[in-house]
């Protein structure tokens, strides 16, 4: 299939006509996130990717998860289900971020469902458009990941040229979506490889993730470590803007008789994560809270979902501020593992 | 140019680690993404090549002389441009670094790359005091300022609002901060919660203004917090107001050009202006 | 159907008995009749008891399976959570949620001997499994309870120690650590893996559940291995700092295995392949 320029510009104005939020990268000086649009034109599809991944659209910041109300010795809970979602069409995601869902799924859907993520992603249509550029932070194609990846999307775009996309149905909502609006849609082929070539020739080597696995198996004690995070000056950064990071925190916030318990986003990186109410903490030092942030990424989570849960997404390079390279570690790792 | 610079950045360097004189040089080296650096640490004389001095070198590396880590390799040597050094000599007022464990390697990167010639700290401060205005107090700077100061009060709360409900509460902006060293920040207290940990509006203004008051008078105008918000928000912006409230309201003080003395909004001294509170 | 899985079912204070300085038992019943009825948890599960207001904290649940309409809960008071759970009055209202958590394999213990070997306040955990298999008696041939805390005032549970120590079926030994006793102290005095080594119970066909302070683990595992104890036949219950209990919030892991979802029960085999970090 493909479609115009145009009749996209026609597709994301029917989808607002017919209830739907959409959300697509937007500029303001030289910060690019998603945000809400009522016209294509409000836009920019130029930029290698948003500052925030789409994590924000299924697992928020910060949510209320209940409320409560006191009244002597007696609890009152309010607002205890999960809110039933605005239907939302995210479009522009990046192939890396569109993989970020099938990761953070099943964490979300593992014995217990949790709705304030669940229901959000069968509310939302994820409309991913292929990279046919990158930047040297970028690195999907180290974890086996594409420029051109369908992983997560329901519909991929992408660009034949300035005016023209080929588009992919690649799951039941993306094709009931393209069904919907099918007047919009032209038939035809194109050239997915051509398209995205510039970003694949400067994009990296696959790295051997499991060599890297049978390294992280065998040196949970290595010099490593440290050499590693020395620079890292444990701030959040990282964790927050990923795409698959998930740890949060539940909090109360009381005001008078009443409060609220929200889930907040919340880091492995900082200092307190893991301190016991006793003043014991099992990752006291940087070099153990840096180690966890690759062993949960690259074995943890892979011992028990597999394959991988980072996506090469780059923005953890891209916006650390004194350059710790996630790329580079697992290469080291990698040349370690020999 | 600038490789002369370099150059000269590197034989100081490696002076110091042949003759003992510091366990390590904290510098910058070539980052592994292209146009930027990043933080090292050389400990052995040939190490010093590792070192690089150019516009790229951003990052105000005064925050790492506070890390236990860093702490416990020894006696250090940094390169520091101004800003930096004036962040040292906060630390040393506020007895956070002991003066003889650090040597300050001096450097500009604007307008141009150099090793500055001075080498003792008392040097390095008569050259800050007859050189280098604060960065935080610059016209320009102080222009954007005017513009918050000639809104209303709601219309500047408006825009304060909308800036920081951008905050994720990353603290980027903390952790980056030579003066923000806190073994446990007042958001990690929660008996009593002293300022809300969630990343809504509430909370965010209160994180953020606590901290902005919390620097005033010791914030040094790096720049660092800006530059480090994944998110944008112009932090800065306040820490310039507030700088300059401390400069008109408390004899002209400004942080950084010292190392004895009480900062300023630790001490009193009785003749201290109380105009402007009736 | 709970479609929220955070929302927590509310529980009136029935009884609260101060146990030790700073430890304090609960006993909670369920406000609604159709959840009271339902409810059902094993031995060694926990679960994340609310004070509304403050926040959620995760305990074990103290009481046993086999009796039903009620959850008991056992905790030191040290931090925002406990310290308001502390000052709760009967009628108050808490939150619970749960069971959560993996379980002892109770039912492939049944014509053993077992040995429970707890500490201070690890006796809590173990204290539910106790009365499941007392509840349960004909079920285990020999059982045997060593305890002990620093002082006779630490001891948990003081009026059920009474109960084990008059059961003809069962061996009870009590210790405090030297200088914790007083004159009239009946019990021994020695820390526990001494008084462990001291009662000696024979290893064949018997399985081990220990807790309590890591030091005191750490001791306990080596006397119960020269008594000829195997790895996987000595069971323990970890904690670590937790909040979401189901799996999700990524804090509680030690290396792969989460806490909440493969344990709070783990063997000692499993330990010993665990890293260091906890």
């Amino acid at each position: 299939m493909r479609i115009t320029r145009a009749n996209l510009g026609k597709l994301v104005r029917e989808l607002a006509a017919f209830g739907s939020t959409i959300v697509a990268p937007r500029s303001q000086g030289g910060y690019t996130d998603f945000a809400p649009i009522l016209s294509l034109d409000d836009a920019d599809l130029s930029r290698v990717n948003t500052r925030r991944s789409i994590k924000q659209f299924f697992f928020p910041a910060s949510e209320p998860i209940l409320a409560f109300s006191v009244s002597g010795k007696d609890v009152t809970l309010e607002q205890a289900d999960p809110p039933k979602p605005a239907k939302t069409v995210i479009l522009g995601s990046r192939p890396c971020d569109a993989a970020s869902l099938p990761v953070m799924d099943k964490v979300f859907a593992w014995d217990y469902n949790d709705k304030f993520y669940l229901d959000r992603r069968a509310a939302t249509t994820v409309v991913s458009i292929s990279c046919t550029d990158c930047d040297e932070c970028c690195f999907c194609t180290g974890l086996g990941l594409a420029p051109d990846s369908t992983q997560g999307s329901d519909i991929l775009l992408t660009p034949l040229s300035e005016n023209e996309y080929l588009v992919e149905a690649c799951s039941d909502k993306g094709r009931e979506l393209a069904e919907a609006h099918k007047g919009l849609f032209d038939k035809g082929e194109g050239d997915k490889a051509a398209a995205c070539k510039r970003a694949t020739a400067k994009l990296p080597k696959p790295m051997d993730l499991a060599k890297i696995k049978t390294w992280l198996d065998a040196h949970f004690e290595d010099s490593l470590w440290k050499d590693i995070s020395l620079k890292c000056l444990g701030c959040g950064c990282c964790t927050f803007i990923c795409p698959t990071c998930h740890c949060f925190d539940i909090v109360d916030e009381p005001s008078g008789d009443r409060g609220v318990r929200r889930k907040n986003w919340d880091s492995c990186q900082f200092a307190q994560f893991t301190l016991h109410a006793s003043g014991h903490n099992p990752r006291a030092d940087r070099a153990a809270r840096w180690r966890q942030r690759i062993m949960h990424k690259f074995k943890y989570y892979v011992d028990r979902f597999g394959p991988r849960s980072c996506v090469g997404c780059g923005r953890c390079i891209r916006e650390c501020p004194v350059q710790m390279d996630l790329k580079d570690q697992l290469r080291r790792i990698e040349n370690l593992q020999g | 140019m600038s490789d002369a610079a370099q150059n000269e950045l590197r034989a100081r360097a490696r002076e110091l680690l042949e003759a003992g004189r510091v366990d390590a040089v904290l510098g910058y080296a070539e980052g592994t993404i292209a146009g930027r650096t990043t933080p090292v640490l050389a400990r052995k004389p040939d190490e010093a090549d590792k070192l690089v001095l150019n516009r790229q070198c951003v990052n105000n590396l005064t925050v790492y002389l506070n890390r236990p880590e860093i702490k416990k390799i020894g006696k250090m040597a940094i390169v520091a441009k101004p800003a930096d050094i004036k962040a040292i000599f906060v630390l040393i007022q506020e007895n956070q670094v002991a003066p003889d464990s650090v040597e300050i390697i001096g450097v500009t990167t604007v307008p141009e790359c150099s090793v500055l010639p001075q080498r003792t700290h008392k040097e390095l401060l008569d050259y800050l005091v007859k050189n280098v205005l604060p960065t935080e107090l610059d016209a320009d700077d102080l222009a954007e300022v005017a513009k918050l100061d000639a809104m209303t009060p709601d219309q500047r709360w408006a825009y304060w609002q909308e800036q920081y409900a951008k905050c994720i509460r990353c603290y980027a902006c903390r952790q980056v901060c030579p003066l923000c060293y806190c073994a446990r920040c007042i958001v990690e207290k929660n008996r009593p919660q002293w300022v809300e940990t969630s990343p809504h509006e509430r909370g965010n203004l209160a994180w953020n203004i606590t901290r902005a008051f919390h620097l005033a008078g010791r914030c040094v105008g790096c720049g660092e917090c800006e530059r480090a918000c994944p998110m944008g928000i112009p932090l800065m912006k306040l820490n310039r107001k507030l700088a300059r409230e401390v400069r008109d309201s408390f004899h002209g003080y400004v942080a950084g050009y010292a190392c004895e003395g009480d900062p300023v909004l630790a001490g009193y001294r009785p003749d201290d202006p109380n105009d402007f509170f009736e | 159907m709970n479609d929220n899985i955070y929302k927590p079912y509310l529980m009136k204070v029935a009884d609260a008995v101060d146990e030790a300085p700073g430890v304090r038992t609960l006993r909670l019943e369920f406000q609604d009749a159709a959840v009271k009825d339902a409810f059902r948890f094993k031995a060694g599960q926990f679960a994340e008891y609310s004070a509304f207001g403050a926040g959620e904290c995760a305990f074990c649940i103290a009481s046993p399976p086999t009796r039903r309409g009620y959850v008991e809960c056992t905790f030191r008071k040290t931090g925002r959570v406990t310290a308001d759970l502390a000052e709760a009055e009967i009628g108050d209202t808490v939150g619970l949620r749960g069971p959560y958590g993996n379980s002892f394999p109770i039912e492939s213990w049944e014509g053993k001997s077992l040995v429970f070997v707890a500490g201070g306040i690890g006796l809590p955990p173990v204290r539910c499994l106790i009365w499941n298999v007392l509840d349960l008696r004909g079920k285990f041939k020999n059982v045997t309870i060593v305890y002990g805390a620093k002082t006779i005032a630490d001891l948990v549970y003081k009026r059920e120690l009474d109960e084990w120590r008059k059961r003809s079926d069962v061996t009870f030994v009590a210790t405090v650590d030297p200088g914790g006793e007083t004159p009239d102290w009946k019990g021994q005095v020695g820390f526990v893996p001494a008084v462990l080594k001291q009662a000696a119970p024979p290893s064949s066909n018997t399985v081990a559940i220990v807790c309590g302070p890591p030091i005191m683990i750490k001791f306990c595992l080596l006397t119960l291995n020269e008594l000829g104890f195997k790895p996987d036949a000595i069971y323990t219950t970890m904690e670590n700092r937790m909040k979401c209990g189901l799996g999700k919030c990524g804090r509680c892991n030690i290396g792969k295995l989460y806490v909440c979802k493969d344990g709070p029960v783990f063997t000692a085999a499993q330990l010993k392949e665990m890293p260091a970090e906890y």
